[in-house]
């Protein structure tokens, strides 16, 4: 019991891990990114005209 | 009329021959309709195109013009009698069962619907309009416009797959340009386009049994083909006239079929099965572009390793049938059929079956044509140093909007994709036996082959990287299929958000193009192109000179691609040997038989003082022209034996 106990809190801690590092490279992509950049300027630009 | 139904005839009587090859070569595959539906668009695709093939060589050989609509469509079905005929004769009872059960997936749970459909919508929004936007334009993608459109009607007018040595660009393997001139005999121009988009959903196809093989669940599995129907270059190349997504499925197919040869095949059928299909599958490959004999060549290599290390492998068994290796055989059978001829063709015409491509080893140079330095001499290099390794994250671009058919792969790239390869590297749960950890290898192998070439030659642009980036997403099925079960919450928000994103960035662009078009009423052919309009109503063999941009080479072929144009690429091929020169003279315009001349930015009148001419269009005192953009202008050239013609 215990050793799957703790087999369940590793796995677990990997997903949350996992998960941690994707939400932290979404982040990157959204600071980062050129298309992201010039995507927003174009939508301001066209919430701008409308 | 006759070309549309020629056509029909001639997809129907493929997809029948292509129904029949895969019954017989994948007999049993209840559990598997991702292989079949690969197998089954590989095999329609493969016939489609060793049909023309077939006509393409006998044209060549008796100089005759016989690659005709009507004539493909009966040889297809000349085929697909004979393999009823064959199929008829064949014993029954005889065929050797073989399973293509995809073995013992880790994490092989039901979709979480919730994950599924989160990730669906955005993606299916984004087709929807991308189909709803190629349906009213005619083809616009630059190249496409520049030389592959060109070169189609080139064949269809001609009525043979003519080597044209004065244009290299016409000079290179084309299965791609062949594919949509398909199409193209229709007549109508949304076709062509939109003939991309079953390429692209086979790719998908093959992406998610790429990743059931390699052991994800069927929620990852559908991620990572939704993720590659949401990649910017896979998207935008699904309605376009660009040859790197038809590559890359074949040879993504390829790369399938040998996973699978790897991975779990037992029997001797099975492996003869899986090798015929990826030789197949590659020779589609091989016959579309240049740059994919290098990728196959990785793949030959990853063959051989499974060869090698399946004959130690079978050795540990109590008795390995010789027949088992047989494999190879197979493989290297059938690579040719979908390749050959191109090569035959340049090597027919000039002695080097390589033409145009001139190869340089070790200060030799083998071969005649164009040198790669000046085939790549118009390309820019936005990926220099650390720059191209973190291309996911930055996606720089130097001009215009930056998702296209050549740059970008989208926000679950950089979340998924990455990341995913390196956890399907880490993972060892996923791949117990023997095969299945052969199978990860190769996979790992072709990502390795990849990187390599994509940091030393492929970095030219992003798009020559697509088989990198579209392995990578088969890659990360796993992580998506771990994540999705065991942090559902999160991993909807993540999937859905960085599809809808990606959704979002890649439709921007033809959303805003659609709509100006609408708004400003500038739906026809003339008006989207921003060409006048008496080039789609010219008289049928008119000849007009393109002394405008190189995007201007489809459109004024006009609106039943009835006139004659002397391209940007002949142009250049005649200035080079002194022709064609500024101003034009008469004798020259005489001597090319030239009626029209389309300019755009020249300020001069393009004539000597010896030339008639009348000026029929002039866009320069035009309120509606935006400052910005270049003046058109139209000449007629005047001469007694042209003037009855004119536009009617």
């Amino acid at each position: 019991m215990p050793a799957t106990e703790s087999k369940r809190r590793r796995e677990t801690g990997r997903v949350r891990l996992l998960s941690l590092l994707a939400w932290t490279s979404f982040a990157a992509f959204l600071i980062s990114s050129e298309s992201f950049r010039r995507f927003c300027h174009e939508l301001t630009r066209l919430a701008g005209k409308l | 009329m006759s070309s549309i139904l020629s056509l029909l005839v001639l997809l129907v009587s493929a997809l029948w021959a292509a129904r029949r090859i895969v019954a017989f070569v994948l007999p049993t595959a209840s559990s598997d309709r991702a292989s079949r539906v690969a197998a089954f668009g590989t095999v329609s695709v493969a016939w489609c195109l060793v049909a023309t093939h077939l006509l393409g060589i006998v044209s060549e050989l008796f100089d005759a013009t016989l690659v005709r609509m009507p004539l493909i469509a009966a040889l297809s079905v000349v085929g697909a009698a004979a393999l009823a005929i064959a199929r008829r004769k064949r014993p029954a009872g005889n065929s050797q069962e073989i399973s293509s059960d995809p073995g013992r997936p880790a994490y092989r749970v039901a979709p979480t619907s919730r994950v599924w459909l989160v990730a669906l919508v955005p993606v299916a929004v984004l087709h929807a309009g991308l189909i709803f936007d190629a349906a009213l334009r005619p083809p616009t993608s630059f190249d496409g416009l520049y030389y592959h459109l060109p070169l189609m009607f080139e064949w269809l007018h001609g009525g043979r797959l003519e080597l044209v040595p004065e244009v290299w660009k016409f000079c290179l393997p084309a299965n791609s340009e062949l594919w949509q001139m398909l199409f193209a005999s229709t007549g109508i121009e949304p076709l062509i386009d939109l003939s991309m988009a079953p390429i692209g959903v086979l790719l998908a196809t093959i992406v998610l049994a790429t990743a059931l093989q390699l052991g994800a669940g069927s929620t990852g599995a559908r991620l990572a083909a939704l993720f590659t129907l949401a990649c910017p270059i896979v998207a935008l190349q699904m309605y376009s006239s660009y040859t790197d997504l038809f590559g890359t499925t074949f040879l993504m197919g390829g790369l399938y079929w040998l996973i699978r040869l790897a991975r779990s095949t037992p029997q001797p059928r099975q492996r003869i099965a899986c090798a015929a299909l990826a030789g197949l599958s590659l020779g589609v490959a091989v016959g579309t572009k240049f740059q994919f004999l290098a990728w196959t060549a990785c793949l030959l290599l990853l063959a051989a390793i499974i060869f090698v290390v399946q004959i130690r492998m079978d050795r540990t068994g109590n008795t390995a049938p010789p027949a088992l290796r047989l494999w190879p055989l197979a493989l290297l059978a059938t690579l040719p059929l979908a390749a050959t001829f191109w090569y035959f063709r340049s090597y027919y015409h000039t002695g080097w079956p390589l033409y145009p491509l001139q190869v340089r080893i070790a200060g030799h140079v083998f071969g005649s044509g164009v040198p790669l330095e000046g085939a790549t001499r118009d390309i820019r290099v936005p990926l220099e140093g650390l720059s191209a390794l973190l291309y996911p994250w930055f996606e720089p671009k130097y001009s215009g909007y930056n998702y296209s058919v050549g740059n970008g792969l989208g926000p679950q790239f950089a979340v998924f994709a990455v990341l995913g390869a390196v956890y399907f590297l880490a993972r060892r749960r996923l791949f117990a036996t023997c095969g299945e950890r052969l199978a990860k290898w190769v996979m790992l192998g072709f990502i390795g082959c990849g990187i390599a070439m994509f940091f030393t030659v492929l970095h030219l642009h992003p798009r020559y990287g697509l088989p990198l980036w579209v392995a990578a997403f088969a890659a990360s099925a796993a992580l998506a299929g771990v994540l999705s079960r065991l942090a559902p919450r999160s991993t909807t928000v993540l999937a859905g958000g960085t599809l809808t994103l990606a959704a979002a960035m890649i439709g921007l662009w033809p959303a805003k193009l659609l709509l100006g078009r609408v708004r400003d009423g500038a739906l026809s052919r003339a008006k989207t192109y921003e060409m006048p309009e008496l080039f789609d109503r010219l008289p049928r063999g008119t000849v007009v000179l393109n002394l405008g941009p190189h995007g201007m080479n489809y459109p004024l072929l006009g609106a039943d691609r009835q006139n004659r144009v002397i391209d940007t690429m002949r142009v250049l091929h005649y200035r080079e040997r002194g022709r064609l020169q500024l101003p034009l003279s008469a004798h020259e315009l005489d001597e090319y038989a030239i009626e029209y001349v389309y300019t755009r930015g020249a300020s001069a009148v393009p004539f000597s003082a010896d030339v008639t001419y009348e000026a029929v269009y002039d866009d320069e005192r035009d309120p509606r022209r935006v400052a910005s953009t270049a003046p058109t202008r139209v000449y007629r050239v005047l001469r007694p034996r042209f003037a009855m013609k004119g536009p009617s």
